[in-house]
């Protein structure tokens, strides 16, 4: 007998390997808490985060609005209102999401960067896409700031949920006043300049303190926010390394992942979803990545959106698949000697009642 | 105006009162048909030194006056204009070198004193104040309300100005009462001011000032001199001081004699 005997079949490999089907593993045991129909969410992160927006509200999960088109303003400009909670654009970096989460509660003063773009509008560099039709001035885009911020402060101080979609730890940095930008001057606005910017790529220890601040922040407007958590399994598009993107892309991930699990472990009220690992992990066998093996094709974000619900969301509990034992393999076929084999290489595989029995 | 510096009413027998409380005394008449459809000529009998006469064309919707020009407002490009015939017959019978002043139009943006709206602000060069707590609404979206109101003014005076030389002024509506509140006279917006309120003075003064810049400048490509509204009936803030208010949208005569003074100066620009 070991400790692992009497542990459930989603502790062992083979048995969640085993399921039918994406939707039968149960990815997201484990899980700290679910959440209440009346529960009100906010998201922001990275691209993936407006995926996972778009379909929580399609399950009719409340998706606060706290900065929301205001009628005067035209549905069809480029307001960019409806992404996210509040019009703050994709936030990659664990260390931009601080920065506004600091900015928004009064911990640290605005971050007023505008540039004009060459069409005459103007652009505010924290958040270059987030308004797409720009404003008519500084003047404009800085009372837009102050707004906005005032907007993050509500959300912070009403949500019951905040899901935050981890992307990146490389960015860049104003060296002057040692800011975050969400993207490099230049990509969108602005003009990149060596002597203004400067690279970083965030390591695992200044990602875990972002978020240890970041939490820390939130709790004390409003104790009762749960955080959950979520590491976008999309891929850099470039890096600014001198190495192989596929390779920083996995020493991006691999940093906020083990962030995310030291944070998970220190707070209670701050729990992971697994969405990285549906998508990234051999059981997809690759199935869920678009063409360029970048983006998360549609199916993808549906089977994410669907163990989410199944397994957080109470609606959803009656329709979660029933925990099965680990079933031993039936027949031993030519093919299955040579994996029995090929495992047995494997010392670690012995942890596996299932595997001993064999 | 012409309250304020003739005896009009009572030559036309159009003095009859308001017989519709929502309605104060410049609108004596002026549902009733006793306003004439065609410009007549009054004296001038006090309240300006060198104004004598004035033909005045009065555009009451009892007189049967519909729109001057077809769209009213949806374009403002010449080749797309109808005007009515009648208002070019008119028009074209003023050639010469008789100013014309108009009054078309001009309390438009009056709904904007309405609070009915999420809170909201924008920005304006002429008022510094900015609500801390609002949505600042980009000024495009302000103009694309304020458009329709500016070419309500600005298509019948192009189409004036097409047809006729003569030196043209238009006179802007007189800023926001201070005090709606007090207003006795609530016109067609006893119903709305119930249910929404009024708006707050920075909003309803910004609005009128945006709209008072955009159709100033739009009247000067068509070489219309614009008359602000006289700043001695502005209070402090810029809103239009109580003793010269009347109903929620206009001057009284008081206003009106101010105005009057205001374009003979006009004249004697012109003539110097």
């Amino acid at each position: 007998m070991t400790p692992y005997d009497s542990l459930p079949r989603q502790n062992f490999w083979k048995a969640s390997a085993q399921a039918g089907g994406a939707l039968e593993v149960d990815f997201d045991y484990g899980r700290k808490f679910t959440f209440a129909p009346a529960d009100r969410f906010a998201t922001a992160g990275s691209c993936f985060a407006q995926h996972l927006a778009r379909h929580l509200e399609t399950r009719g999960v409340e998706l606060l609005a706290a900065e929301a088109r205001h009628p005067l303003v035209r549905e069809d400009a480029g307001h960019g209102y409806g992404l996210f909670s509040a019009r703050y654009g994709n936030i990659y970096t664990v260390r931009h999401l601080r920065e506004l989460v600091e900015q928004a509660l009064g911990a640290r003063a605005p971050i007023c960067e505008f540039v004009e773009a060459p069409g005459g509008r103007w652009i505010d560099m924290l958040r270059p896409r987030a308004v797409p039709m720009g404003f008519s001035g500084a003047l404009h885009a800085r009372a837009d700031r102050h707004f906005h911020l005032q907007a993050v402060r509500r959300m912070l101080e009403t949500l019951d949920v905040f899901v935050f979609t981890l992307g990146l730890t490389e960015a860049w940095e104003n060296i002057e006043h040692g800011y975050c930008y969400p993207i490099v001057p230049g990509a969108i606005a602005g003009e990149h300049s060596s002597r203004h910017h400067r690279f970083v790529n965030y390591s695992f220890r200044e990602v875990a303190a972002d978020l240890r601040r970041t939490i820390e922040l939130l709790s004390a407007v409003n104790p009762k926010a749960r955080v959950l958590l979520t590491v976008s399994p999309v891929g850099l598009v470039a890096t600014a390394e001198p190495r192989s993107v596929m390779v920083s892309t996995s020493a991006s991930k691999s940093v906020l992942r083990a962030a995310v699990d030291e944070t998970v472990r220190e707070h209670a009220g701050v729990d992971y979803f697994p969405s990285y690992e549906i998508i990234t992990g051999p059981y997809g066998r690759g199935r869920y990545w678009t063409e360029g093996c970048r983006d998360v094709t549609e199916e993808g974000v549906r089977v994410v959106m669907e163990v989410f619900a199944r397994s957080r969301l109470p609606a959803a509990d009656q329709t979660a698949v029933p925990t099965r034992s680990p079933e031993p393999a039936k027949s031993a076929t030519p093919a299955s000697q040579l994996r029995a084999a090929l495992e047995a290489e494997c010392d670690e595989l012995f942890l596996d009642p299932s595997t001993r029995r064999r | 105006m012409l309250d304020g510096i003739t005896d009009w009413r009572s030559k036309l027998g159009a003095g009859a009162p308001a017989d519709d409380a929502r309605y104060g005394p410049s609108f004596s008449g002026w549902f009733q048909g006793a306003i004439p459809r065609y410009p007549f000529e009054t004296a001038v009998v006090r309240g300006t030194l060198s104004l004598k006469l004035v033909s005045a064309w009065l555009m009451s919707p009892a007189g049967g006056i519909g729109a001057l020009v077809n769209p009213s407002a949806a374009s403002t490009a010449a080749s797309s204009i109808e005007a009515d015939p009648e208002y070019v017959q008119i028009v074209s019978s003023w050639r010469g070198a008789v100013p014309i002043v108009s009054m078309i139009n001009g309390n438009e943006h009056a709904a904007t004193m309405l609070d009915q709206w999420p809170p909201y602000d924008f920005l304006e060069e002429t008022v510094a104040e900015i609500a801390p707590e609002a949505a600042i609404i980009d000024e495009a979206f302000i103009d694309e309300r304020i458009d329709p109101w500016v070419a309500a003014i600005y298509l019948p005076l192009m189409v004036l100005r097409q047809l006729v030389p003569n030196p043209l002024a238009h006179v802007l509506p007189p800023p926001p009462r201070e005090n709606p509140r007090s207003s006795p006279h609530l016109e067609l917006m006893g119903e709305l001011i119930s249910r929404h309120g009024f708006a707050p003075d920075r909003l309803r003064l910004k609005w009128y000032r945006r709209y008072c810049r955009v159709l100033a400048a739009r009247l000067a490509t068509i070489d219309c001199k614009v008359l602000a509204a006289p700043s001695e009936a502005c209070g402090p803030n810029g809103l239009l001081r109580e003793e010269y208010a009347e109903g929620l949208t206009h001057g009284n005569k008081m206003y009106g004699v101010m105005t009057a003074q205001r374009i003979e100066s006009w004249l004697r620009e012109l003539r110097a």
